[in-house]
């Protein structure tokens, strides 16, 4: 479509397992597993799972790090055969610890101003001046620009990763992680840093965290991903507020909720089934899930028969609602419950 | 300033006794030869049976302070001031922070145990569950019979929720998941029955439906046994969950002290209340965030008498000059600040 910034189509990921033994045969993981979403112009996306379901791995596919299976368009350029400056000056990052993507003993000027030189844009004195108005735009004082990074505090530094990024106003940021390691009163200042650069200058953003609350904030659409499946895509209140897949359900059952204060044990049942002796923990999987089955299968208290062959995200919940996913065939009859 | 009682913490009016007494703690840093303070002179109760939450941002001490208690800092920190006076199972007193390293080895894990973050770092990744759990109850208990040891070990793991206790005993800890490991470090930390359990961020590491399943855990310890926890946490979302009350630390200093009801509904700091504002809800879609300008403070930085002076909206002269003074504002509510009367 023309007005979709990203375009990921069937995109499949395994890592080498190999078995211990060296006469075993090499295995393969699968960590992403036929994953297929668009995010449109000036959108801001969040992809949101628990840890080890490929969040990171999509990620990194989207940037180009790792071979993948599949296409990925960003922009309708693929990275075969396309020259890699050309991509990297429509996408660009942010991660998770800005102290280890920044180079310590570099100014952060310095940094700032790489990709300009990279890409060659303007003289020496114009990108010196379009790095001091970017600090001012993250809510940097200009001077900052002769420091080093130990100098700064986290925030600080989080900031200079995102101007870092903005310096060829891409046309996609992936945010991984962008506010996990930032204290709580830090991170809300980066998350309306990130709303008020997006006001003042047009691009999309996927941004991944395993915080729903934060997503949902943030973010247009939420896609919900487990075990390298994505299992649900909707618009914020759709995922928040009509979830369809019971993970999601988990999900939101599991946050923690700030008015109810857990009395003998009686709120958030559902998401916390564990410590009596006879009922099943649910961290404990019941093992991996046949193979072809549903990626919920295992963990998934409603699972029958139906569920053994691989669930399409196809179906929508609301027939009116054209932006609501689900993979989950027992969808129809849950909702109903 | 309001007088401070002999011997009162912050809790005084509560009508539970205390069994821990911490009072003008003060723990100072050695860095590039000099000395600088990480915690001031902080004073708290806690008392037999309760769930206390300390939360606090990176940096303000919270950390440090449970270290202290378990006789843990490392080189870098010492012990400047105070005492932490613990009412040990028999009914004789002990100051935490004074005591020889033959009375730790007879307290810590016995009557006070720790969890901490990362399960995968604090548990031997060469040593079967059965032996790690069982480790602590053979150095406590030397009467008892290896049947006995393993008997108690399998039971503590089938409490805290772990599928076939009898096959954990031979697992390694990298067989088992992040929520499972987890357990196990819960039933090291039950297995001996201490009187205190300090769980320092317990629950950071985890998947949130895993962190649903460990605090709930952690509340029927608490409930069944009457063991006291004291809950670290950076996310006053997990804090309000399952404590009782609620101790706000900023920059090495107690900020704000009451019942969680009390911390979420009617917060008298300027910081508790950034502190709540600041988390991402519901109805906050579409609009600005109100957060707290600036950062935390450094230990090396200078701070104001007030620490939370340059990032508070109702700073004033009086913040930089004083020390903002102790005042109780209603029952078992203790704030530190100028501006609340």
């Amino acid at each position: 479509m023309q007005d979709d910034i990203l375009v990921v189509d069937h995109v499949t990921n395994y890592y080498a397992d190999n078995k211990l033994g060296i006469f075993s045969k090499p295995g393969r993981k699968q960590v992403l597993n036929d994953v297929s979403f668009a995010i449109h112009k000036d959108e801001f996306f969040g992809l949101v799972g628990e840890s080890g379901c490929g969040k990171s791995t999509l990620a990194q596919a989207i940037l180009g790090l790792i071979p993948f299976e599949g296409s990925i368009k960003i922009d309708g350029m693929e990275y075969a055969g396309t020259d890699r400056k050309m991509i990297s000056s429509r996408i660009q990052a942010v991660f998770q610890d800005p102290m280890s993507s920044l180079d310590p003993r570099r100014t952060i000027g310095a940094t700032m101003r790489e990709p300009l030189i990279a890409h060659g844009i303007g003289s020496k004195q114009e990108q010196e001046r379009s790095v001091r108005e970017m600090l001012e735009r993250v809510g940097l004082d200009a001077a900052y620009s002769d420091r080093y990074p130990r100098e700064l505090s986290g925030g600080q530094r989080q900031r200079v990763c995102i101007g870092a990024a903005l310096m060829l106003e891409p046309k996609l940021i992936v945010a991984d992680e962008a506010v996990s390691a930032l204290d709580v009163s830090v991170a809300a200042q980066i998350l309306n840093l990130f709303r008020t650069i997006d006001a003042k200058s047009e691009f999309a953003m996927l941004f991944i965290s395993h915080n729903l609350g934060i997503e949902y904030y943030l973010c247009d659409r939420i896609a919900v991903m487990y075990s390298g499946n994505i299992v649900e895509i909707g618009t914020a209140d759709d995922i928040y507020k009509h979830p369809a897949h019971p993970y999601t359900k988990l999900l939101l059952s599991a946050i923690p909720d700030m008015e109810k204060h857990e009395e003998n044990g009686s709120a958030n049942e559902q998401a916390t089934v564990g410590h009596d002796a006879g009922s099943r923990p649910n961290d404990v999987r019941k093992g991996p899930a046949p193979a072809g089955a549903c990626c919920y299968y295992a963990r998934c208290q409603k699972a029958c028969d139906r569920c053994l062959r691989r669930q399409e995200l196809a179906r929508t919940v609301d027939r009116d609602n054209d932006e609501h996913f689900v993979s989950c065939c027992l969808q129809a009859s849950l909702e109903s419950v | 300033m309001e007088l401070v009682k002999a011997g009162s913490g912050d809790f005084d009016t509560i009508k539970a006794r205390p069994i821990m007494r911490i009072k003008d703690l003060t723990i100072g840093i050695h860095e590039s030869k000099q000395v600088y303070t990480a915690v001031d002179r902080i004073s708290m109760d806690i008392c037999a049976g309760e769930i206390v939450g300390v939360v606090g941002e990176s940096g303000c001490g919270k950390t440090v302070t449970n270290l202290a208690l378990m006789g843990l800092l490392p080189k870098v920190l010492f012990v400047q001031g105070g005492s932490a006076e613990f009412e040990c199972e028999d009914g004789h007193h002990i100051d935490l922070v004074k005591i020889s390293g033959k009375e730790r080895r007879e307290i810590n894990g016995n009557e006070i145990s720790m969890i901490y973050q990362e399960p995968l770092t604090s548990l031997d990744p060469l040593m079967k569950i059965g032996r790690q759990v069982g480790e602590a109850v053979k150095i406590h208990n030397s009467g008892l019979s290896d049947e006995e040891v393993h008997d108690r070990v399998v039971k503590e793991l089938g409490e805290v929720g772990l599928p076939d206790p009898h096959g954990m005993l031979e697992m390694y800890p990298h067989q088992l998941s992040g929520g499972m490991r987890q357990r196990v470090m819960i039933a090291m930390a039950t297995v001996c029955r201490p009187r205190l359990m300090i769980a320092d961020e317990p629950t950071t590491a985890l998947d949130v439906t895993v962190q649903a399943q460990v605090l709930k855990l952690l509340k029927h310890i608490n409930q069944k046994y009457g063991m006291t926890i004291v809950l670290i946490s950076h996310d006053l979302s997990v804090i309000s969950q399952i404590c009782d009350r609620v101790v706000v630390m900023y920059a090495g200093r107690i900020a704000e002290a009451a019942p969680t009801q009390v911390i979420m509904t009617a917060p008298a700091h300027e910081y508790t209340k950034g502190l709540i504002n600041s988390l991402p809800s519901m109805e906050r879609k579409g609009s600005d965030l109100p957060c707290i300008p600036g950062h935390v403070p450094s230990t090396e930085e200078k701070r104001e008498p007030c620490p939370f002076a340059p990032r508070c909206a109702l700073a004033d002269d009086i913040c930089r000059q004083q020390e903002p003074p102790r005042r109780m504002i209603g029952e078992g509510h203790v704030v530190y600040c100028h501006f609340v009367k």
